[in-house]
């Protein structure tokens, strides 16, 4: 060869060395994860509705994300803490990202010391369902109303889960914003409220439809108020509540109970494979078979994506001081 | 009602399909319980996805099948290394392994094996009596009598050391008790003695804590001694009929055997018990009920019969409250209940009415399954109990291996492989000085238990709770038995003086 | 000082660990505080009383048996485990060692690393194994712990600090 062609040929392979990263990065997204292992995180120990939602959503999105393995690896411990605070740390290349439960919005709000990360920043990939809130009364305590209930002049006792869980705190901070007549005892785990309410040790829970509706199904108690949802057979506890702080603290539970079932990666998952995850998790969400299974869990399954949840999550942070207070206060009850 | 009870254990037996799952999972079940710390919990998990495909009741005998093998095979290194797998088996072990260090493990193998079928059968049958009063008893108990059951559990702390070691068996007790308030407390949320330490927030780890207690001082042990786990010889001819004699030692102590499987369902039963309650609380009562209770922790066939046919006849018991209130009696049952629902089981109280077959069918898987592990494991524990005559020093690295895998496995978090160091060193020193050890897990596992549900009582009902008819039952027994301990320790010139061989 | 056996020393050790637990406690809200006095005081009493009995000479307590026929009650407890004792010291020192080491070496280099490392050299000093006789079993061993975990169970095992950093720096594999 000739020096010229020589030189042309360094050239050239210069000038596409320059812009091969270029080149390659423009198709990186769902390439990169081909051949890869993905860690998926699940906060909470094997069994419950997190975990098998988790491997459900971690299951399908490896279908859509071609070549990809996804490893569910569970990190239980304190609330949600350890795995939450294990998926903030870590690498933020796309590999390792997972789910929690939404209630550690109010810890963030609160201030815990031992929340290491910052959910507005962290890399949202979407969210399952949503998750109306209820408060449910038993037959036997007799109450038909939630003006029935806002009349009594003994308070009732409510059941909740243990002392820091989001349903404690959100039945606590509702007796308090709302002044209702409630006496809540903690400590019962799982489906023990359950229990507790046939046992008539309690009168009622404020929690989630979806764990409930079998319950009043079954004709042993009714919801008397709802937050967020679209069911229209239960009055909205918003259009009942005037006082202002209240009705911020109502609003607060519904863009929670909005959020169920996330899943997030650290901040600053590069923007191409962070596309790359949602478009596989959107897909994964539409397709028919899991929508099916994840009903068969029983929750109402109204997936978002992306951007779509950040800004909810961000919304649900930003809160007047006063409604802070209430959760404060619901926080060091006890 | 008789049609429908044989008529699904025809079908099940009859399908090809089913018993070909059965088969595999009844395998992949007892092997994976037989390394300690991999819970049987995660396994189901994982198998989950494979279920997606099959029919309901295909898959549903699949997982419930495994679910009740798992805790099987964790007695075997439970009684052939001193190994426990988790809290039920360090019971197994108190007992079990004294044996294999007497030459006879086979014979405690075959024991405890056929216990935990036994036990496992016996508490199907005790959950299809129960089916029809289910309801009412699963209401007679509330925190009030969980309460006083772990303070019951907690009061054979007294029976389980004799003698001059009462106040260490007491002391030890404690320090269970006293670890088990680490962590995040159920009335105010404050994080006791973990501070920043994140992985202390749930408690101490069980897994861990009975590995250090148990496991690494005996393999530190036999590393330091020299010579094999079993002091005595083999003598190969015997291993089958040693084998054979400790299976006929279930139908010797039927009456036992019935009793610790009826209370190990009834509490399975009641959501709420959870962990080792059953367990701990038969081998304490094998302990109390026995004529010779110096025996205990020496090698007593019944404290590897008692805690056996307790811990399988509790996930009997605990399918009810699952199938017919969705509500777990267990933390197995948790997982299976998840996996019920995606398969389309309905739990509730149409199960009754509506799907009493598919109950039935379950039930028999239950026994079969059952069955099928007993008949495996005592076929291949011959060669297993082979390993107890090997020499202890070239065993010993494999148990440390096995052991920390375990224990980091359990939980997740490096963090407890320290925690691991630091109580072995006590639990060594126990070992070393001769303190009776099995008290601590039930301090450990039933303090928790006790803390929560007092505290849920007096949110109740204030301390007026103490007056409700089951309480004031629950109260008279615990004094009965405290009395009857002193009776039994302090009375004069009645004990044998007798070489004291340790726990 | 007089010669205090093992068994005393571990009351006063145990006493020192109720003392202490009990102390922290104080910080504790008061209702948080409940259950581990509840615990911890009569276990401080328990631990002195048990000093009490070890340090007091020979009584005619109920908490002691009939004594061995023959032997005069000797002062303090009777040795519990005769395997024991200042005979074996150095032995036990040894397998402290080489747990402590095994462990550290988990937390540093991974369990992959450690496991072979001490499987090989256990056998070899101690076992006086032959040199592949260690060597195949260590491998094996370690190939059975990668097949079941890292492959068919998919659980990470620890992978050490240094490890991976190690790794890295050499340039081999993803992070």
């Amino acid at each position: 060869m000739g020096i010229q062609t020589l030189r042309i040929a360094v050239s050239g392979a210069a000038i596409l060395t320059a812009f091969w990263p270029g080149l390659a990065s423009a198709e990186d997204g769902v390439e990169f994860f081909n051949g890869k292992t993905v860690n998926y995180i699940v906060a909470t120990a094997p069994g419950g509705v997190y975990d098998t939602n988790g491997r459900l959503v971690a299951q399908y999105m490896q279908k859509y994300l071609p070549g990809s393995t996804f490893v569910v690896q569970n990190m239980p411990g304190a609330g949600h803490l350890l795995g939450t605070n294990y998926i903030y740390a870590s690498e933020p290349d796309g590999l390792t990202f997972g789910t929690f439960n939404t209630g550690l919005l109010y810890g963030q709000l609160s201030g815990d010391e031992n929340i290491k990360f910052d959910l507005t920043k962290m890399s949202w990939i979407g969210k399952v369902a949503s998750d109306p809130r209820i408060i449910l009364v038993t037959k036997e305590s007799g109450i038909e109303s939630y003006e029935q209930l806002k009349a009594l002049q003994e308070p009732i006792k409510f059941a909740t889960a243990g002392k820091g869980s989001a349903s404690m705190i959100e039945a606590t901070m509702f007796v308090k914003a709302l002044k209702l007549p409630i006496q809540v005892v903690s400590g019962y785990n799982g489906n023990e409220d359950q229990l507790a309410m046939m046992r008539g040790e309690v009168q009622g829970v404020i929690g989630s439809r979806s764990e409930f509706q079998q319950f009043v199904d079954e004709g042993k108690g009714r919801f008397i108020a709802q937050v967020g949802g679209t069911e229209t057979d239960v009055p909205q506890l918003s259009s009942m509540v005037d006082d202002a702080t209240a009705k911020q603290v109502v609003a607060l539970i519904e863009s929670q109970s909005g959020i169920s079932r996330l899943s997030a990666g650290p901040a600053g998952i590069p923007e191409d494979r962070l596309k790359a995850l949602r478009d596989a998790y959107k897909t994964a969400t539409s397709d028919p078979e899991f929508i099916e299974k994840a009903r068969a869990l029983g929750l109402p399954v109204d997936p978002a994506v992306g951007d779509d949840v950040g800004t909810r999550v961000n919304k649900a942070l930003d809160q007047a001081p006063e409604v802070i207070n209430v959760l404060k206060e619901a926080l060091s009850e006890g | 009602m008789i049609e429908t009870m044989f008529g699904a254990l025809f079908n099940l037996v009859s399908t090809p399909h089913t018993m070909g799952l059965m088969l595999i999972a009844v395998v992949f079940g007892l092997l994976v319980g037989v390394t300690p710390g991999i819970g049987g919990k995660l396994s189901i998990a994982m198998a989950i996805p494979f279920v997606y495909g099959m029919d309901m009741v295909a898959g549903a005998v699949f997982l419930l099948t495994m679910h009740a093998v798992n805790g099987t095979s964790g007695q075997i290194s439970s009684i052939m290394f001193g190994i426990p797998g988790d809290g039920d088996d360090a019971a197994t072990t108190l007992d079990g392994y004294p044996l294999a260090k007497q030459g006879q493990a086979a014979r405690a193998l075959g024991a405890s094996i056929t216990a935990s079928g036994v036990g496992g059968i016996i508490g199907a049958v005790v959950f299809a009596i129960m089916i029809p009063v289910l309801e009412p008893v699963i209401l007679m108990f509330s925190p009030a009598e969980f309460f006083l059951i772990a303070l019951l559990g907690i009061s054979f702390i007294a029976f389980l050391a004799s003698g001059s070691k009462i106040v260490k068996g007491l002391i030890v007790g404690f320090y269970g008790l006293m670890l088990s308030t680490i962590g995040m407390d159920p009335i105010t949320g404050t994080p006791r003695y973990a501070g920043d330490m994140l992985f202390l927030w749930d408690g101490v780890s069980l897994v861990t804590a009975v590995l250090a207690m148990f496991a690494v001082p005996e393999m530190l042990a036999l590393a330091t001694k020299g010579g094999s786990i079993s002091a005595v010889a083999m003598d190969k001819a015997f291993s089958y009929r040693q084998m054979f004699s400790g299976v006929m030692e279930v139908p010797r102590h039927w009456w036992l055997v019935v009793r610790t499987s009826v209370i190990g369902s009834v509490i399975g039963m009641i959501p709420g018990l959870g962990g080792s309650t059953a367990a701990w609380l038969c081998y304490g009562h094998a302990v109390q009920s026995s004529k010779t209770p110096e025996r205990f922790g020496k090698g007593a066939i019944e404290g590897v019969i008692a805690p056996e046919t307790a811990s399988n006849g509790k996930e009997g018991g605990s399918l009810l409250p699952t199938l017919f209130f969705g509500i777990p009696g267990s933390s197995g049952m948790a997982v299976l209940l998840g996996a019920f629902l995606i398969l389309g089981i309905q739990p509730g109280a149409m199960m009754v009415t509506k799907h009493l077959d598919l109950v039935w069918t379950l039930i028999w898987a239950l026994v079969v399954g059952n069955l099928i592990a007993v008949a495996m494991l005592l076929v291949v524990c011959r060669w297993l109990a082979v390993l107890t005559f090997v020499n202890g020093r070239m065993l010993a690295p494999f148990i440390l291996v096995f052991v920390t895998i375990g224990c980091f496995v359990s939980d997740v978090q490096w963090q407890n492989l320290v925690v691991l160091v630091l109580f072995s060193a006590i639990g060594y020193g126990f070992q070393r000085a001769g303190w009776p050890r099995s008290p601590f897990v039930i301090g450990l596992v039933l303090g928790g238990q006790a803390e929560a549900s007092l505290h849920q009582a007096l949110q109740l009902w204030g301390y007026s709770f103490f007056l409700r008819p089951m309480s004031l039952v629950l109260i008279g027994m615990i004094v009965a038995l405290m009395v009857y301990a002193f009776y039994r320790n302090f009375r004069p010139g009645s004990r044998q003086p007798s070489v004291e061989i340790n726990t | 000082m007089k010669n205090l056996s093992f068994s005393t020393w571990l009351t006063i050790v145990m006493l020192t660990f109720f003392i202490v637990m009990v102390g922290l406690s104080m910080e504790f809200p008061a209702k948080a505080r409940f259950m581990p006095l509840i615990v911890g005081l009569p276990a401080i009493a328990l631990c002195l009383l048990q000093l009490g009995i070890d340090l007091m000479p020979a009584s005619r307590s109920a908490f002691h048996g009939a004594p061995r026929a023959g032997l005069a009650q000797q002062t303090g407890p009777e040795p519990e485990l005769p395997e024991f004792g200042p005979h074996t010291v150095s032995q036990e020192l040894l397998m402290w060692t080489y747990f402590v080491a095994f462990i550290a070496g988990i937390l540093a280099f991974g369990f992959y690393v450690s496991v072979p490392v001490l499987l090989l050299t256990f056998l070899r000093r101690e076992a006086e194994a032959s040199w592949r006789f260690a060597f195949s079993l260590a491998a094996a061993a370690t190939l059975v712990l990668y097949l079941m975990f890292g492959a068919l169970l998919q659980i990470q095992l620890h992978p050490g600090f240094v490890t991976p950093w190690m790794v890295q720096a050499i340039g081999i594999g993803a992070a």
